[in-house]
């Protein structure tokens, strides 16, 4: 049997019960829920920012995430946004590999560049980089305002991330994004009776 | 008719609303130092656990991954540089202001009075030991406490806080540690360039007040005394690290809301200034003879 990537049970938001989460390997799962039922509270738990509280949270893989926006040290050029993570990973050819991603990316004209000189596209893309230099198996996608999911090169990294066994979990708001990103759908809004429907997955593709 | 005339009844219009606004201002400042009360344990914990935070960070901070260091000396160095090196000039001009105040009116008066031997004590104790640390903490305070703070309360904003955390980063040691470092040895450094700068100046002007060059170096260099210069040290490094950690505490205490970022900046100044006047006279007392 495989074991999860990430497990995340019992959480509550605002007195209501929060749908268990499970990410398999070369699973793509999204939270999806209209602005405001707690996607985000969610996502950071799972990424361990927020303290699980009462909720079980057990992930034993490197995790990396791609926040709404931001995210970025804005001191640090692009490159060095890249490879500082690596730096306090002690990996010994963490040059070449940021190198690599550059090239990959197609980041190499901003890769001298500040972020916040970027437009909130470039520096998402920078972000999703980043995910791939870190080698992370898990990565968690905020909500995008930008749209930039649908780039080929998002996309692209997206299929090599699955098949590298990787998981990811991306917030939605939209049942059809989460259709076209291909992932399994896992609800997080209220219901009649105020409780959580928990997964539904009649629409997984 | 209800017996009262129009005049009670203007009364009644003209004072009910003062007394009720008054008695609402009255309860809620109650309400708020009672909750100041209430909330100061909290406050002194959460202060605590900053600060051993941040020692932690100062303490591991040669373990961290070599690469990871090449970044916290840039951090180091860009702190050093907009703390140290850009307010330079500013306190160069306030010594040199100070001196020419310092010989036309001290030194005058107390050579009229026969007693210029003094100026170079009243120098020494007033000067390095007191009124040069303390201005140069309340001008670091103003100056790089708020940018501090405004600085990490924005990257708090911008998620970047977050992003170090998640991604492996130790913001303690990425971000704190190098601002502590800069701010502590850039305050250390500015107080001994304004008490130079004042010396320097009242060396030049003295020639202009008819008094020798060597007259007045040896009035001024006598008088100091190792304990003086131990204070004014021992100040420099206090002032700087009370600033540094302060604007730090109150810049991650931004939450996700940006107006919380210019309440951050001036609760930060006020108690970065509070504490700097209560380190004062704490080292003063501390390092008397």
């Amino acid at each position: 049997m495989t074991t999860p990537l990430l497990v995340l049970t019992g959480m509550t938001h605002r007195d209501r019960p929060m749908p268990p989460l499970e990410v398999f390997p070369g699973e793509a799962v999204a939270l999806v829920g209209r602005p405001g039922t707690g996607k985000s509270l969610i996502l950071r738990t799972a990424a361990g920012l927020r303290p699980p509280g009462s909720a079980r949270r057990a992930c034993s893989v490197r995790v990396a995430y791609v926040f709404a926006e931001g995210g970025l040290l804005g001191t640090l050029s692009v490159r060095d946004n890249l490879l500082l993570p690596l730096a306090y990973a002690g990996r010994a050819d963490a040059e070449a590999d940021v190198d690599t991603v550059v090239r990959l990316w197609g980041l190499e004209g901003i890769a001298d560049s500040l972020p916040l000189g970027l437009s909130p596209t470039a520096q998402r893309l920078v972000q999703f980089a980043r995910v791939e230099a870190t080698g992370a198996a898990l990565a968690v996608v905020e909500e995008n305002p930008q749209g930039t999911e649908t780039s080929e090169r998002v996309r692209s990294w997206w299929r090599r991330h699955l098949a590298r066994d990787g998981g990811i979990v991306v917030a939605v708001s939209a049942l059809s994004t989460a259709e076209r990103l291909k992932a399994r759908p896992v609800w997080v809004e209220d219901t009649e009776g105020g409780a959580v429907s928990g997964a539904r997955t009649e629409v997984q593709e | 008719m209800d017996g009262r005339g129009p005049l009670c009844r203007t009364r009644t219009h003209w004072l009910r609303p003062r007394v009720a606004t008054a008695f609402s201002v009255e309860s809620s400042l109650v309400t708020r130092l009672g909750a100041w009360t209430r909330h100061f344990p909290t406050r002194v914990g959460q202060g605590t656990r900053a600060g051993l935070l941040y020692t932690r960070a100062l303490v591991t901070l040669p373990g961290s991954p070599r690469g990871a260091r090449a970044f916290v000396v840039v951090s180091l160095l860009a702190q050093l540089y907009f703390t140290g090196v850009q307010a330079l000039p500013l306190l160069v001009l306030v010594g040199a202001s100070f001196a020419t105040a310092l010989m036309a009116v001290g030194y005058r008066t107390l050579a009229e009075l026969g007693a210029a031997d003094s100026f170079g004590a009243l120098l020494s104790t007033g000067l390095a030991g007191e009124l040069g640390p303390l201005l140069t903490g309340l001008v670091v305070a103003g100056r790089s406490g708020t940018a501090i703070t405004t600085e990490l309360g924005a990257m708090t904003l911008r998620n970047e806080i977050d992003a170090l955390r998640v991604h492996g980063v130790d913001p303690y040691q990425q971000v704190v540690a190098p601002r502590l470092l800069g701010v502590t040895l850039a305050t250390t450094l500015l107080t001994t360039a304004l008490v130079v700068s004042v010396y320097v100046g009242c060396a030049l002007i003295a020639p202009l007040l008819g008094v020798s060059l060597r007259e007045i170096a040896t009035v001024l260099l006598h008088a100091l005394t190792p304990r003086d210069l131990l204070r004014m040290t021992l100040k420099g490094l206090s002032f700087g690290a009370w600033t540094g950690a302060v604007a730090v505490y109150h810049g991650l205490q931004v939450s996700r809301d940006p107006r919380d970022l210019p309440r951050a900046g001036s609760r930060s100044v006020m108690v970065v200034i509070v504490g700097v006047f209560v380190l004062d006279a704490v080292v003063s007392v501390v390092t008397l003879p």
